[in-house]
């Protein structure tokens, strides 16, 4: 009898719960949101795990698998090469739909032996303040690390032989990686393959310092950061029997799930000789130099530290910097760097010889300290503060220069006279501290408020020793207190932005109180897109220009026979009212696609900072000074284009501006100059794997306060091959044909007196070879394996398999 | 007496078994043939909002036509054209008619739906009648978004939104995926029934469809089957979406099945699905109730 009502039971029990369900859900990338697709996705019958039913995510992320039951337990694992593996119970429902909803799938180590891309279309966004290069994966494997690939940018220029980046020929260019500061030393860290996306900030926004003229921010792809990783670069690049450099750059990097470490070191040795010709005509005297300076040198950076993100809505940084360089270290009088030999004339006759040997060199040693913190209220990135500390501190830093002249009789040049070494020395102490928070605030979908604050101490003192006469010392404070508040409107096709940064800074020279000011710094930027392919941009700011510690040094320093030069403790800051007008189109035709980026643009200056040389009536000898000099303005026009014509990637950035500036005293006439530069880059897919990569920059004459410089024409031609062991060499000749190399031509116009300087390197060959490898251990199967038992453990339940 | 009896008795037994014999309801098409599938529903849609009630008359017709390309391990690449995908709406407020056979005018879903019309897509359904996947969706729908080149810049950004739900993965999928899935895995007996499932997905709103199948009659080489089906929303799982629907309801089919092909040769619908449609604008909610009458009709185009 119990076991016939026991049989009845189980039979009412199995007519009652028995019923097909439908499960459903859509996969998602954790990071971006974006749709997952082609997904592996099993359901598994518990406890056996059996399979039921497979299925491939569609290119909506979206999963059905129909054949459930409402009386059984399953699991869900879902599998993706670049996603962690996923398992998890189905939460138990007795509908027939069972829609799971939203599931995320964690990006995945990526092993870059796996990738195999070659696609080299960029993809620009134009917001209202910023322009995002969403960078393919064809133009990152054929570049060396980050900073190799920030050069393929339409407007960003990096030089080949010092780094320094310009951005539309401005160089206080502030960097960033997913928005925390960092050094251009730090891109050397980053594989090419975690720069994900890059924003070019020609307008920067009141959280900036107003002294930046752009930013670049450099968006990573988080998935990168996991596993243990690698990568080494050497380039070497031989100019002449006098003239070579060689650089080399390691890093490590091991990220968990969510922490990472990193260890990168990069230095560079480099020996160029430079000659260097000059004519000056004052009155009836004239003066013939010709020289030649040895410069060798190396510089060296340590950067170390970790990125921290405990969840999604908290993020901390920490990095711990060395950089520094030497410039010949080990220099002596007995082997002087500079000869210099002067021949002066007097209405035509020649009056004297002489030879100037000098002996300078110089070292600079720091350590930068920085902890970012950004805490997010919403998923969204919305709604959040920032905070960012960091502390800068000299090591050792110091400069000298030892110096002798020797008088010829210019009738049969027989020396008459040759003086002791004299010794010009400055020893330098910096700290600097900054501080920053940021807070943006949105108040709906539509308007946004960003208000923040900043704190800059800067103390340098300067210690300064001279043979020649008494020099004062550089004891130098300032305090800038920043604060800027910006409130935004999104439009549905476009966006305005309007704000001010205050700045008050109290500055200290030499214990005596020499110049507080307050400069307002509002800003305006909005953009207006017609549709997908055409829109405009129209931006105003106004920017701050401060005096360098180099700037506002006292010491009187030797230049030449004939000239000295010092710093100007009176000098004020100067400022930039700059007005940008873009209109951007996209352009297809066939394969052809152009993304072109018209600009006009106006900058009126005020107090420009710019070195002045004049003749000391009493000494006859020149000096040259910097000095707040009167107004100015540019204005101009510039053209950027990025195309890819089939397989072809072209960048070209073309700027023209008109030079004003009003004259100064007796020192600067009323000047106007026509500027232009072109930057061009291309790369082209050849046969067995390669690249073909060329470069060109032609620079128009700049003007700088009484001098115009013309720099002669910078070009490449290099071919890259990648290799199967995930390494490449690039092979590149550096100016082919030319027997001057980096030939740069300086005129002075100024009422009393006309000078024309030249200085280039001579070239043999300049033929750069670049070799970069990296690695990756750990197998993502094992981590994948880990996370999976992790999840299980979680979960509460056993999987046989 | 006793001969007769057994005779009839055999005779009968024979009938019988003949009966129970479990038929293969399989697709079984010619390569390279092309095959056409019209259908026609007429739908009277009533929906209430702010207290008053619309009527909506919609009569969709399309034409849809396959070919067998290759046949692998019981899964086909077949490819389909939408040759004809026509829509009447009729209300006493707003009418409009689009139909892709026709040349497209100005309007910006019609030259969608024109070109739509002009390509061919080629998908992966077993001999079962089940829709595995497509082989070339990503560039069917590319094709059909190189129209939006011809669309003046003004209309691009709508047009390209409806574009993009039309040509949702899921919105292709569900119009082809509905054609077969009315046979069995297995073969079946008279009077058996067998379950299929799948989900209909329009203008950002998907529907699950559980049908339930028998086995009526075979006669002349033709199934008679019939079917009802429980309809369900789906409710969606994008955040940002602006309609949520919780509508449910049912329809009773009437097919006959050519045995020889597998394909139906008509099917005759009749059903109502009632709910609510719920509009989110700016935080505030707006509550529709809506009521769905539908009849349908699909036949084979010889």
């Amino acid at each position: 009898m119990k076991h016939k009502i026991i049989i009845v039971l189980l039979c009412l029990v199995s007519l009652n719960s028995n019923a097909r369900q439908i499960i459903t859900g859509n996969i998602t990338d954790k990071e971006t949101s974006k749709p997952v697709q082609s997904a592996n996705v099993e359901l598994l019958l518990l406890p056996d795990s059996s399979a039921v039913e497979t299925m491939i995510s569609n290119s909506e992320g979206l999963i059905i698998l129909y054949k459930a039951d409402t009386a059984k337990t399953y699991c869900l694992r879902i599998r993706h090469l670049v996603y962690k593996t996923m398992v998890f119970q189905i939460p138990k429902k007795k509908s027939t739909m069972n829609n799971l909803g939203v599931i995320l799938l964690e990006p995945n180590t990526f092993n870059f032996k796996e990738i195999v891309v070659n696609g080299t279309k960029m993809k620009v966004t134009e917001l209202g303040d910023r322009t995002i290069y969403a960078l393919p994966d064809g133009l990152k494997k054929t570049s060396t690390d980050g900073l190799d690939v920030l050069r393929k940018l339409p407007s960003v220029q990096v030089d080949y032989l010092n780094e320094g980046i310009t951005v539309n020929g401005k160089s206080n260019i502030k960097i960033e990686v997913d928005g925390i500061t960092r050094d251009k030393e730090y891109l050397k860290r980053l594989h090419p393959s975690q720069v994900d996306k890059m924003e070019v900030i020609t307008s920067p926004l009141g959280k900036y310092d107003a002294e930046v003229d752009a930013v670049i921010n450099i968006i990573t792809n988080p998935a990168m950061r996991f596993g243990l990783k690698g990568m080494v670069n050497v380039m070497a690049l031989p100019i002449s029997l006098d003239s070579y450099m060689g650089r080399a750059s390691v890093s490590l990097d091991y990220g968990k799930e969510k922490i990472s470490y990193y260890v990168s070191a990069n230095g560079m040795l480099q020996q160029f000789g430079i000659n260097s010709e000059m004519n000056r005509i004052a009155g009836i005297n004239d003066l013939q130099q010709s020289g030649t300076l040895s410069i060798k040198g190396n510089n060296q950076n340590v950067n170390a530290g970790l990125i921290y993100d405990p969840d999604e809505f908290n993020d901390i940084n920490l990095n711990i910097a060395y950089s520094g360089n030497a410039s010949n270290p080990r220099g002596s009088i007995s082997k002087p760097n500079e000869d210099l030999w002067n021949y002066n004339r007097t209405n035509g006759i020649m009056s004297n010889i002489s030879r100037t040997l000098s002996n300078s060199k110089s070292n600079n040693d720091g350590l930068t300290s920085t902890l970012f913190y950004k805490h997010k209220f919403n998923k969204k990135n919305t709604h959040g503060f920032e905070v960012e500390l960091n502390y800068y501190n000299t090591l050792n830093n110091n400069s000298s220069t030892d110096f002798q002249r020797i008088d010829y009789n210019p009738l049969d040049t027989i020396e008459t006279y040759r003086s002791t070494w004299l010794t010009e020395k400055s020893i330098t102490n910096t700290q600097t501290l900054k501080g920053q928070t940021n807070y943006t605030l949105p108040f709906d979908s539509v308007y946004s408020f960003n208000i923040g604050m900043s704190t800059n101490y800067n103390k340098f003192n300067i210690d300064n020793s001279s043979s020649l006469a008494q020099t004062p010392n550089l004891d130098f404070n300032n305090l800038l207190l920043g604060a800027y508040a910006e409130l935004s409107r999104n439009f549905k096709k476009g966006s305005v932005k309007i704000g001010s940064r205050f700045e008050t800074s109290y500055v200290t020279i030499n214990s005596t109180e020499k110049s507080d000011y307050y400069s307002p710094l509002p800003y305006l930027n909005g953009s207006l897109k017609f549709n997908d392919n055409h829109s405009i941009k129209l931006s105003y700011s106004r920017r701050v220009i401060r005096p360098t510690s180099g700037q506002l040094n006292p010491l009187e320093s030797k230049v030449d026979d004939q000239t000295i030069s010092r710093g100007n403790i009176d000098l004020k800051p100067a400022y930039r009212d700059n007005l940008q007008f873009t209109y951007n189109a996209k352009v297809t035709l066939g394969k052809v696609t152009l993304n072109l980026a018209p600009q006009l643009f106006y900058e009126y200056q005020t107090g420009l900072i710019q070195t002045i040389i004049s003749q000391n009536v009493n000494t006859n000898k020149f000096e040259s000074v910097p000095q707040n000099i009167s107004n100015g303005y540019q204005t101009g026009s510039g053209l950027s284009i990025n195309s890819q014509i089939g397989k072809i990637l072209f960048n070209s950035n073309f700027r023209y501006s008109f030079n004003h500036v009003d004259s100064y005293l007796d020192q600067i006439i009323a000047t106007n100059v026509q500027n232009w530069n072109w930057n061009s880059f291309l790369m082209a897919p050849m046969p067995w794997d390669l690249k073909l990569i060329a470069m060109l920059n032609i620079n128009g004459p700049t003007l700088d306060g009484q001098t115009k410089t013309q720099m002669s024409p910078f070009y490449f031609l290099g071919l890259v091959k990648q290799f199967k062991n995930n390494s490449s060499l690039n092979v590149m000749a550096f100016n082919p044909f030319a027997s001057r190399f980096f030939e740069s031509t300086t005129t002075l116009n100024a009422n009393s007196v006309y000078q024309r300087t030249s200085t280039f390197m001579k070239t043999q060959a300049a033929f750069a070879i670049i070799y970069s490898y990296n690695f990756k251990i750990g197998k993502s199967i094992e981590k994948q394996k880990h996370t999976f038992e992790q999840q299980v453990e979680e979960n509460g339940f056993e999987l046989p398999f | 007496m006793k001969k007769v009896i057994f005779s009839v008795f055999f005779a009968l037994m024979g009938i019988s078994l003949m009966a129970q014999a479990p038929i293969n309801l399989k697709l079984n098409l010619v390569k390279g043939k092309m095959y056409r599938i019209k259908s026609i529903s007429k739908q009277a849609i009533q929906q209430t909002a702010n207290g008053q009630t619309f009527s909506l008359d919609v009569t969709s017709t399309s034409v849809t036509s396959c070919k067998v390309l290759k046949l692998e391990s019981e899964v086909m690449d077949i490819e389909f054209k939408f040759d004809t995908i026509a829509t009447k709406i009729s209300s006493p407020m707003y009418n409009k008619e689009t139909n892709s056979a026709k040349p497209a005018g100005n309007d910006p879903l019609d030259k969608i739906m024109n070109k739509m019309s002009q390509q061919t897509i080629i998908a992966k359904i077993s001999t079962s009648g089940k829709f595995v996947d497509f082989v070339n969706f990503g560039k069917f729908k590319d094709n059909v978004m190189f129209v939006l080149d011809s669309i003046p810049a003004a209309k691009k950004d709508q047009a390209k939104s409806q574009a993009e739900a039309l040509l949702k993965e899921s919105a292709v999928k569900s119009m082809i995926e509905p054609l077969f899935s009315y046979l069995p895995e297995k073969s079946v007996k008279m009077n058996d029934a067998w379950e299929t499932s799948y989900i209909q997905t329009a203008n950002n709103v998907s529907m699950l469809i559980l049908n339930t199948f028998q086995l009526k009659s075979i006669d002349n080489n033709v199934a008679v089957v019939s079917c009802k089906s429980e309809i369900e929303s789906i409710p969606t799982n994008d955040p940002e979406a602006k309609v949520s629907s919780e509508l449910k309801g049912s329809i009773t089919f009437d097919s006959t099945i050519d045995l020889a092909t597998g394909l139906r040769l008509t099917s005759t619908a009749k059903g109502r699905i009632d709910g609510t449609n719920t509009m989110k604008n700016n935080g505030t909610e707006m509550k529709m109730p809506m009521v769905i009458d539908s009849q349908s009709e699909t036949i084979m185009v010889k």
